[in-house]
């Protein structure tokens, strides 16, 4: 994990020493028998909590991370190392003695900023494509573009480009591939900075396949083949694409909710990008009072008491949606509670609950009022 | 595309301002392509316990596609937003006799008369592919019943075995080659059944409630109109096995016998949960900007599975259709790559035709 220096108010909070001390706590936070509630997992399936190798990094998934190759890669991730983001864990295990977490302060644009900002992105992932001129439409100001799309959220000033790629079987070899490729086009645009304390992971790689197929006289479906020259054999399905799903921590606690996506077509070139967080300009010097373990687990619904928990996420979260309004990320937990007998949207039954008695930091954003309106 | 809509008249449209049925000031354009209707199913109704469908419950309640994705889409007035007359519908409202209607107003808007059907709540796939036991509602001459734990191979769902009965005739024929793609409903045991409801040609038979007793005759089909559906629950559009390695036929296989004018259908082909869904703001904000209706649906998702879950938990997936001729490398994909809400200009695929499926996995 990458920390940051401890500066000024902060050097107050404690919150990220002594990882040694993770284990004992997060055993002191499940509270299983004052609620009664089903034990916790350490993590899903059992999986140790800590990281790979044995380091002890709560936040990190039992996955091999990935080391950047490129240079300026490095550079955008601020080290050589994306590990991969654990779907279990609690910002709680990394609590000082006075129960404080950093407060980050998210930049807000002004339209014309964003505007600006959007003229810069266009460019860099357009080139000499005219950019015409912008259009403010409500949350956000954009391009009529005929080969994409370019716009920008307003306050946010996060940032949407997506333009056609190539298509066809993808050269791009498997999912470490595809990350170094993106870290370094997405380096290489020059959009993104991370702030003082801001580190990234990996939330996921995912994969876009195709497949095509010929109706049949009796009704019945019939796969077209499809020749791949790199395994020089026809082919039913095959992969077309990749998108690299980053996240980022803040002073080593990610914050959920937020990601920046990088889309590759076929060949592995930058298609599409996504910024679905706020910039953090810095940080108040007063940080956020996480309340008691009890009190937030009181919070949670007492209908959900007695299913079994599938994961539990206790840290930062922002608004994914970037064209709401929001000043800091919240604290809070999430927590996916297992329904017996349910399949699909049934399945789970969340509880998203606060972290803090400090109602100036909400977990979503607020609809966005606009200059124009 | 139809390429002219009926056009509303004018004593419709003082109707609709009388009745106070436009939602704020700022409420919708004059974009003819632009109708949109949106059905969101939080809550099912009631017949016994447990409930016909479990309760969805958003993480939080802005990402509901009736809320962030509605306000952005129609709370706006230039070119790129919803039609004026598009509709939203909330739990109660999202009934078989709403959707299946072929009136396109605003007070009474169903799908065939929509450029854009988004629909939030359980969706399924009949033949399915999971070859465990499951529980079900079982019609037993008079009544359901609810069976726990006590049916043993949901592989078997819509076959002789295991009829599939909430739908105005039970269905027993299903197949991976004769599927059906499941809307459920507010109403106790009733659901739009792609193949079944709005086939290409002929009249079908609806039925509202379970024990209504008289069905609706229906002769609306997709034709022309509607353009995409978006079925953003579970497994609508099952184009690949759970681990999202192989394709399979199921969902081309159900959507075929109703396919006639769509562009394209969205959706997922194995699980997911409200969680991982994406807020579909954002996606919004993407098709008034001109983004493309197939790839911005599946950039929104950030969904990465739980461990324990096949890699194709929670991914997308769409269906578009293609004339045949267009072979690979020639033409990839038609709609896919080019199909836009804003500007809605892409014409109907007629003649031969095939169907290109894509999805994402996780890796």
């Amino acid at each position: 994990m990458e920390c940051g220096p401890v500066t000024g108010e902060t050097k107050k909070m404690s919150f990220m020493k002594n990882y040694s001390k993770i284990a004992t706590t997060l055993c002191a936070v499940s509270l299983c028998s004052a609620c009664e509630r089903p034990p916790e997992p350490t993590e899903t399936n059992g999986t140790v909590i800590g990281g790979f190798n044995g380091e002890a990094n709560p936040f990190d998934r039992s996955r091999v991370p990935v080391v950047l190759k490129d240079q300026s890669a490095v550079s955008f991730a601020k080290g050589s190392v994306l590990p991969w983001r654990s779907q279990h864990y609690s910002a709680s295990a990394v609590l000082g003695a006075d129960r404080k977490l950093p407060r980050p302060v998210f930049v807000a644009y002004t339209d014309d900023q964003a505007r600006q900002r959007l003229l810069t992105a266009h460019k860099a992932l357009f080139g000499n494509v005219a950019a015409g001129k912008p259009t403010d439409r409500g949350e956000g100001i954009g391009l009529d573009l005929a080969e994409g799309m370019a716009w920008v959220a307003k306050d946010s000033g996060a940032i949407t480009l997506r333009r056609k790629g190539e298509d066809g079987i993808s050269s791009v070899v498997g999912p470490e591939h595809a990350v170094q490729l993106a870290a370094a086009q997405m380096a290489a645009l020059g959009l993104f900075r991370l702030s003082e304390h801001e580190s990234l992971d990996l939330i996921g790689v995912n994969a876009t396949m195709s497949a095509s197929w010929d109706p049949q006289p009796d009704g019945s479906m019939a796969v077209v083949l499809v020749f791949n020259s790199a395994l020089g054999k026809d082919v039913t399905e095959y992969v077309s694409g990749h998108t690299v799903i980053f996240g980022r921590r803040y002073r080593g606690v990610p914050i959920e909710g937020g990601s920046l996506k990088a889309v590759l077509d076929a060949k592995g070139t930058l298609v599409g990008v996504l910024q679905e967080w706020r910039e953090i300009s810095g940080e108040t010097p007063d940080g956020i009072a996480i309340d008691p373990d009890a009190v937030v687990e009181s919070r949670r619904n007492p209908a959900t008491a007695n299913l079994k928990l599938e994961s539990r996420i206790c840290g930062y979260f922002e608004d994914s949606f970037v064209g709401r309004k929001q000043t800091s990320p919240g604290v809070g937990c999430l927590y996916r509670n297992v329904v017996p007998g349910e399949r699909g949207l049934g399945r789970l039954s969340l509880d998203f609950v606060t972290m803090t008695s400090d109602a100036s930091v909400p977990l979503t954003g607020t609809p966005l009022v606009s200059e124009q309106q | 595309m139809r390429y002219r809509k009926l056009m509303l008249t004018h004593s419709l449209a003082i109707t609709a301002l009388v009745l106070g049925v436009t939602e704020g000031a700022d409420a919708g354009s004059s974009n003819v392509e632009h109708e949109l209707v949106v059905y969101s199913l939080k809550s099912y109704g009631t017949y016994g316990s447990p409930n016909w469908k479990p309760t969805i419950v958003p993480w939080f309640t802005n990402m509901d596609p009736y809320q962030d994705f509605w306000s952005s889409m129609y709370n706006c007035t230039g070119t790129e937003c919803a039609h004026s007359y598009s509709a939203r519908y909330e739990n109660s409202a999202v009934s078989v006799n709403q959707m299946a209607t072929d009136s396109a107003t605003q007070t009474n808007r169903g799908w065939s008369g929509s450029d854009f059907v988004v629909f939030y709540g359980h969706n399924t796939m009949i033949q399915p592919r999971w070859q465990e036991e499951f529980d079900l509602w079982r019609y037993n001459a008079e009544f359901y019943t609810w069976y726990h734990f006590n049916v043993p191979d949901w592989s078997a769902w819509g076959t002789s075995s295991e009829h599939y009965t909430y739908h105005r005739y039970r269905v027993y024929d299903a197949s991976s080659s004769n599927a059906y793609a499941v809307f459920y409903a507010y109403n106790p045991f009733t659901s739009i059944l792609i193949g079944k409801d709005f086939p290409k040609t002929g009249d079908w038979y609806t039925e509202n409630t379970w024990n209504q007793g008289m069905a609706d005759t229906r002769q609306n089909h997709f034709a022309g109109e509607l353009e995409w559906i978006l079925a953003d629950g579970c497994n609508a559009v099952t184009v690949a096995n759970p681990a999202g390695t192989t394709a399979l036929q199921l969902g081309v296989s159900a959507w075929d016998k109703s396919w006639d004018g769509l562009h394209m259908v969205m959706g997922h082909y194995y699980e997911t949960d409200t969680s991982r869904l994406p807020n579909l703001g954002g996606y919004a904000s993407d098709l008034k900007f001109g983004g493309y209706v197939q790839p911005a649906y599946f950039d929104r998702h950030s969904c990465s599975p739980p461990d324990g879950k096949e890699a194709g938990y929670c991914q997308p997936s769409a269906i578009e259709i293609q004339p045949s001729l267009c072979t690979p490398p020639l033409c990839w994909t038609i709609y896919m790559n080019s199909d836009r809400w804003n500007p809605n200009e892409m014409s109907d695929v007629t003649g031969d035709y095939r169907y290109k499926t894509k999805w994402n996995v996780a890796q």
